[in-house]
C-alpha cells in the first residue's frame, strides 16, 4: 500500500499528524512533508486514519494495484467498524 | 456589476442578520441546506449562499474563480462580509487571493506551525493562570468578561512581542465591534479601538525598524518578497491580521463549551483524564460550536455550479454552520453532538488556502483554558438566565455576558509571566 499526499491541496490542517504522528510528518510550516510514501502493514491503520482526518480530502491510499482506497475500506483499515 | 433584476435560480429566502437566524441558527440552516445547495438570496443586493460541503469546499479551494478581494466595492470595503462592510484603505490578509497571498502566507505559518506551538505551550499556560488567579478565591466571574475574551488577547500580544499591559484594550476591540450593532455605543467604542490596534500595529512595525528585536515582527522586516524588501505596511497587515484573528474566535468556542459543559458536567472528568477524549471532542466542539458562521466571496469570471448561473461581480456567502451539519459528511446523526466523533472533517477553521492559519494555537489555547478551569473550579455553574449572545451572529458568533459560580480555590501564585 501507498500513501498519496495531494500537496497542491494540503493547506496545512495537519489533523494527519495529529491522529497519526507516527506516518505523517509535518513540514517546517506544518504542511504534510511528503507526496508519497510505501507504508507497511503494521502502519496502515495509522496510515487510513490519517486519510479519514484530512478536511481537505488531500491524502489518499492505494492498494499495491494503484487502486484509490474508498472511504468504507479506509474506516475498516482504520478499524473503525469491522 | 450583478444586479438582482437578472435571473438567479433556485431563489431561497435566507437572511443571516434575520431575527430568526439570530434566534436559531441550526434550525434556520438546516432548513436552508434541505431547500438548495446552493440558492441565491435576494436580500442585502442579492448573493448566493453556499450550504453543503462539497460545493463550499470547492469555491474555498478556487480562488481564480471565487476571489476575497474587493471586485466592485467602493473603495475601502470588503467582499468578506455580506453587506459589505467598511475594512480600510489597504486590503487584509484574508482579502489577497494567491499568488499574492501565498508570499504572505508563508510568514504567518512561520509563527504559527504546530512546532512552535509546541514550544509556546509554557506561556500559554501561564496566562490562563494569571486570568484564573485574578477571580479564583472569589468564587464567582463572570467567564466572558474575565476570561475568554483575554486569554487569546494575551497569548497573541505575547507571541508577537507585544506589551501586554494594555490587553484589556486589544480584547474589548474585536469583541466590541464584532458583537454589536452599528450605532451603539458598545460598537461605536469597538471602531474606536480596532483604530487604536491598527495605530499600535503601525507603530510596532516602526519601532521594531528602528530597534530589530527577537521577535516575529522584526522577522518579517528582513524577508524579501518578489526579490524587494517586504513593504513595511504589509508587516503591519499581518500584525493586524494576528490580532483579528487571534482576539475573539477562540473567546467565542471557549465560552460556548464553558456553557455547554455547565449543562452537561458528566463530560467534566473525562476531559480532563483521557487526553485522547480531550483532542476528539475538541474537533466536536469546533465543529458544532463555529466561532466564524460565514465567509463571502465574490464571483470573478462566470461559472455554473450545481445549475446555479453564476456571473462575475456575483457575490457568495459560505455558511460553515451548515458544511458543519452537512449529512453528506457527517452522517444521519449530523445534528448531534457526539464528543468521540472521527472522522471529523469540519470547515471550522476554513478550507483551502486561506486555512484559519491560528488553528494550531487556538486548539492550544481552548485544551490548556478547558483543563485548568475545569481542575480549578471543578463545580462551576453558568448562571443561565443571566447569559447573553452577541445581538448578532451573522459572520462570528459569541456570548456577551457569562456569569458563573463556583466554590473559590487558592491562587497559584504568581506566574512568571505578568502583564507589562
Amino acid at each position: 500500500m501507498k500513501i498519496r499526499v495531494d500537496t497542491e491541496s494540503c493547506s496545512g490542517q495537519a489533523r494527519c499528524a495529529a491522529v497519526a504522528g507516527d506516518v505523517y510528518e509535518l513540514d517546517d510550516v506544518g504542511y504534510n512533508a511528503t507526496s508519497e510514501k510505501a507504508v507497511g502493514e503494521g502502519a496502515l491503520a495509522s496510515a487510513c486514519r490519517g486519510a479519514l482526518a484530512c478536511p481537505e480530502g488531500a491524502i489518499t491510499i492505494v492498494d499495491d494495484d494503484g487502486n484509490p482506497l474508498d472511504e468504507k475500506q479506509l474506516r475498516k483499515l482504520a478499524r473503525l467498524e469491522s | 456589476m450583478a444586479t438582482t433584476t437578472e435571473q438567479r435560480s433556485p431563489v431561497i429566502d435566507f437572511d443571516h442578520h434575520s431575527h430568526e437566524y439570530w434566534l436559531d441558527i441550526d434550525g434556520y440552516i438546516d432548513r436552508a441546506r434541505h431547500k438548495a445547495r446552493i440558492g441565491w438570496s435576494p436580500h442585502h443586493g442579492g448573493f448566493w449562499v453556499v450550504t453543503r460541503a462539497k460545493e463550499a469546499k470547492y469555491i474555498a479551494k478556487h480562488p481564480e474563480i471565487f476571489s476575497s478581494g474587493r471586485l466592485g466595492q467602493p473603495d475601502g470595503y470588503t467582499n468578506l462580509n455580506i453587506p459589505s462592510s467598511f475594512m480600510g484603505r489597504e486590503p487584509i490578509m484574508q482579502e489577497l487571493d494567491p499568488p499574492e497571498h501565498g508570499k504572505y502566507r508563508r510568514l504567518v505559518n512561520e509563527t504559527l506551525a504546530p512546532r512552535q506551538v509546541m514550544e509556546f505551550l509554557g506561556n500559554i499556560d501561564q496566562w490562563v493562570t494569571f486570568l484564573v488567579d485574578r477571580f479564583i478565591e472569589k468564587g464567582s466571574c463572570n467567564f466572558v468578561h474575565d476570561f475568554t475574551s483575554g486569554v487569546s488577547a494575551l497569548v497573541t500580544l505575547n507571541l508577537l512581542g507585544f506589551p501586554t499591559d494594555e490587553w484589556e484594550r486589544y480584547s474589548g476591540s474585536f469583541h466590541n465591534t464584532v458583537g454589536h450593532h452599528p450605532g451603539t455605543p458598545e460598537f461605536e467604542y469597538g471602531q474606536e479601538l480596532v483604530a487604536w490596534v491598527s495605530m499600535k500595529c503601525a507603530e510596532m512595525t516602526a519601532e521594531r525598524m528602528r530597534h530589530p528585536a527577537d521577535d516575529a515582527t522584526s522577522k518579517w522586516l528582513t524577508y524579501e518578497i518578489d526579490g524587494k524588501p517586504i513593504d513595511p505596511e504589509r508587516v503591519t497587515m499581518l500584525l493586524f491580521h494576528f490580532m483579528g484573528g487571534g482576539t475573539e474566535t477562540t473567546g467565542s468556542l471557549l465560552a460556548s463549551v464553558l456553557n455547554y459543559l455547565s449543562e452537561h458536567p458528566e463530560h467534566r472528568q473525562r476531559l480532563l483524564d483521557d487526553p485522547d477524549f480531550m483532542d476528539l471532542a475538541t474537533e466536536e466542539f469546533l465543529r458544532v460550536f463555529p466561532p466564524a458562521k460565514a465567509h463571502g466571496r465574490v464571483v470573478l469570471e462566470d461559472t455554473e455550479i450545481d445549475g446555479c448561473q453564476m456571473k462575475r461581480g456575483d457575490r457568495v456567502l459560505i455558511s460553515w454552520v451548515s458544511t458543519n451539519r452537512d449529512e453528506e459528511v457527517f452522517g444521519d446523526d449530523a445534528d448531534q453532538i457526539i464528543l468521540d466523533r472521527f472522522p471529523n472533517r469540519h470547515s471550522s477553521f476554513s478550507n483551502g488556502p486561506h486555512r484559519c492559519p491560528g488553528s494550531h494555537i487556538a486548539r492550544a489555547v481552548f485544551q490548556e483554558s478547558i483543563r485548568q478551569i475545569l481542575t480549578r473550579m471543578p463545580d462551576y455553574r453558568v448562571i443561565s438566565e443571566q447569559v447573553t449572545r452577541f445581538p448578532k451572529q451573522d459572520i462570528l458568533g459569541g456570548y456577551s455576558s457569562m456569569p458563573a459560580i463556583f466554590t473559590p480555590g487558592p491562587r497559584w501564585g504568581t506566574p512568571a509571566l505578568q502583564p507589562a
